[in-house]
């Protein structure tokens, strides 16, 4: 079985670009893509533990830090790493993201910084 | 406190300006009044020893017309008359008068020829008066003493003449001085007044103190010299201190003396007793003026309220405006100058108030629109940088694949113009955020060396594609306390300014320069220079060194926010350079972490 990486964004542009990056970037792994906390939630529930999970903060019916909190107060899913991907550079955003997740990355990311920052986390494991 | 020192001082101004006016005259007026009283003291004393000496005189003139009258009496003129006839006539005078102790009949020899109580030989003819009276003249003595028993006496001579008028004997007449207390005894002056006779030698005939009757007065006194008139009042301190006031009358000069010399009635007095009456008015005066200081006391208390309470009321409104109380306003009553202070007061903390007001509700109002902006632009941000995310996967990706090299440029041109659009949106967000109020910076204390290591090598790929070298100098002991991710951006945009003004295989040098409490860094490149005028321009927003330039390579912010940066660390930022070809150098100053 693959090793998964998991993608959570509304906007379709940014899953298919990000998912294109991460599939030349990480070529072992899968990526697996949702357009909103829910759908991430039911990919969950069905054991689709990913090694890893981008989030983004600002989407429509259950944001980022909702659906973080939800997969952390859960037992299986408590150990899995979180970096928010987002457009959102406010002083309480950064805060809570850095303080909360493994990482914080601003859109639009530079290819060589957001290759790092992954493998960082994902080489700890 | 205030109010007491003010009250105290009016009620002290008033007490005083009246007292003291008061204390002036009060003082003067007894003065003068003593001095009048003694005045009229003397006069009296005067007056009352002229006028009991002179009842004196009366009643010895009054004893020798007596011994006159006797004198004349024919059985005494008579020759032939016998003894007892004569002592007869002695005897009825003396029992009629009853003040003579003595009546005596002597012949010109100082023999006595009847007498009716006494029987002198010789004394009578060495008797001075004796012998002035056989010149043909009444005499009288001056008082003398008898031994025993003690008495003082004088004596009233008369020549008694014959038919012819030849002088056939003296008749004298004795009496006791006694009889003269009489009426100086029952002078009494209040307490301490009372009346004495002395003769020309001082001594005393008569006196309240018969102790001292016929002892000299006082010697060291020098009353005497004092009494040179026939009558006259004076004043003199005795050896205790006591002023004593005299009034004298001389009498008797003439009659005893032939005027060398008198007999002087003396009536003296305490002065103090006289003043006394002065001394109780006085005392009279400082009980008025006790319970005039306590009214003005308490009139001044009432009266310095008046005008404390609103001076108290103005202070404490002044207190609650101070404490942003502008709704208390003060109340004064008074219908003077204080109340339109008090009133212009109120007025002017209405208008305060409402200045505040308007101040508050513009400030709220500019903070919602500073909200406003803030989310707006937070807002806008999302918005504008979500699409470059697929742009800038996608483009290279294009960009890759395309073989046309029609198409090839094509996309080229489009990639730069995206590359440009995009630093432009991501700077300007960032300055629109550093300009914002709201901006934190989060401080953390970090090695400078490391720290910019950490950009250095970053851009390491970048700078070997133009074989740039770069040394860090930076002394490996200077720990700063800054924003980790901003200070690094300042740190990365002046590496890559310095870069895009450099030509191939040059240098980058960055040092370092401790100074009180920051550290100077310095980036110093061997690239084209600066003139004065690009290093005045530098740090201005969207100012572009070279404007020949690819101006799709920079988007003129990156060193504005580097400036904003620095100075929310209360940094400084600055170039220098040589001129045109020599190069330039880029300084900062950082914040020293300060624990050690």
């Amino acid at each position: 079985m693959k090793k998964k990486i998991m993608i959570v964004d509304d906007e379709p542009d940014i899953i298919f670009a990000v998912k294109i990056d991460l599939e030349e970037l990480f070529p072992d792994f899968e990526i697996m893509s949702t357009g909103s906390g829910k759908e991430c939630l039911d990919l969950l529930e069905k054991n689709k533990n990913p090694e890893l999970i981008l989030l983004d903060i600002m989407m429509p019916d259950m944001n980022g830090w909702e659906l973080y909190d939800k997969i952390k107060n859960n037992s299986s899913w408590r150990n899995i790493p979180i970096v928010f991907l987002t457009a959102r550079t406010d002083k309480i955003a950064k805060n809570n993201g850095e303080f909360l997740a493994e990482d914080f990355i601003e859109k639009p990311y530079e290819q060589e910084d957001f290759k790092k920052r992954l493998n960082k986390i994902l080489n700890r494991k | 406190m205030f109010k007491v020192n003010l009250r105290l001082k009016s009620i002290l101004i008033t007490v005083f300006l009246i007292l003291i006016p008061l204390a002036f005259a009060n003082f003067y007026l007894t003065f003068q009044m003593q001095e009048s009283i003694k005045e009229n003291t003397m006069n009296n004393l005067e007056l009352l020893a002229y006028t009991t000496g002179n009842e004196i005189e009366k009643t010895i003139e009054d004893h020798i017309n007596k011994i006159s009258v006797l004198s004349n009496n024919p059985v005494l003129k008579d020759n032939n008359a016998s003894k007892s006839d004569k002592l007869i006539q002695l005897n009825t005078t003396q029992n009629f008068y009853k003040i003579f102790d003595d009546i005596t009949l002597t012949d010109t020899n100082g023999n006595v020829i009847v007498s009716t109580t006494y029987n002198y030989q010789d004394e009578w003819k060495t008797n001075q008066w004796f012998q002035e009276t056989l010149q043909g003249n009444i005499t009288v003595s001056d008082a003398h003493v008898l031994p025993s028993p003690f008495k003082v006496i004088m004596i009233f001579l008369s020549p008694v003449f014959n038919d012819n008028d030849e002088i056939i004997g003296v008749v004298s007449g004795q009496i006791d001085l006694k009889n003269i207390w009489d009426i100086t005894d029952n002078i009494k002056i209040e307490n301490t007044g009372f009346v004495y006779l002395i003769n020309n030698d001082e001594k005393i005939l008569a006196h309240p103190n018969k102790d001292l009757i016929f002892s000299k007065i006082d010697e060291d006194e020098h009353l005497s010299t004092k009494m040179i008139d026939d009558t006259g009042s004076f004043m003199h301190s005795n050896e205790n201190g006591t002023d004593i006031i005299y009034g004298y009358s001389s009498i008797l000069g003439n009659t005893i003396y032939k005027n060398r010399g008198s007999w002087k009635l003396i009536v003296a007095q305490d002065s103090d007793e006289v003043l006394s009456n002065v001394a109780l008015l006085q005392i009279q005066i400082v009980y008025v003026a006790i319970l005039f200081i306590i009214i003005l006391i308490i009139v001044g208390f009432i009266f310095s309220r008046s005008f404390i309470k609103p001076i108290h009321k103005l202070e404490k409104g002044m207190q609650e405006v101070s404490k942003g109380n502008l709704d208390h306003k003060v109340q004064i009553k008074s219908k003077d100058e204080l109340k339109y202070l008090g009133d212009s007061f109120n007025k002017m903390t209405k208008e305060l108030k409402s200045v505040s007001e308007g101040l508050k509700n513009r400030t709220e109002e500019v903070e919602k629109l500073l909200q406003q902006k803030d989310e707006f632009i937070g807002q806008l941000g999302h918005d504008l940088k979500t699409p470059l995310v697929p742009i800038t996967t996608l483009l290279p990706k294009i960009k890759n694949k395309v073989d046309d090299p029609e198409l090839s440029k094509y996309v080229e041109i489009i990639s730069q113009n995206f590359r440009y659009i995009k630093d432009l949106v991501i700077n300007t967000l960032k300055l629109a955020e550093i300009n914002s109020s709201n901006i934190e910076l989060s401080l953390e204390k970090l090695n400078l060396k490391e720290l910019v290591n950490e950009v250095i090598n970053y851009n390491k790929i970048l700078f070997d594609k133009k074989s740039i070298n770069i040394e860090n100098n930076i002394d490996y002991q200077i720990d700063v306390y800054v924003d980790k991710l901003r200070i690094k951006e300042v740190c990365n945009n002046l590496l890559i300014n310095s870069f895009k003004f450099m030509e191939q295989g040059g240098s980058i040098f960055v040092n370092s320069k401790k100074s009180n409490g920051f550290v100077t860094v310095s980036i110093k490149d061997t690239g084209i220079g600066m003139t004065m005028e690009q290093i005045d321009n530098i740090f201005n927003i969207f100012y572009k060194a070279d404007p020949s330039r690819h101006e799709l390579d920079s988007s003129g912010l990156g060193l504005s926010i580097s400036k904003r940066i620095v100075e929310k660390h209360n940094g400084k930022i600055w170039a220098e350079s040589s001129g045109i070809g020599k190069g330039a150098t880029f300084y900062f100053t950082l914040p020293l972490n300060l624990d050690e």
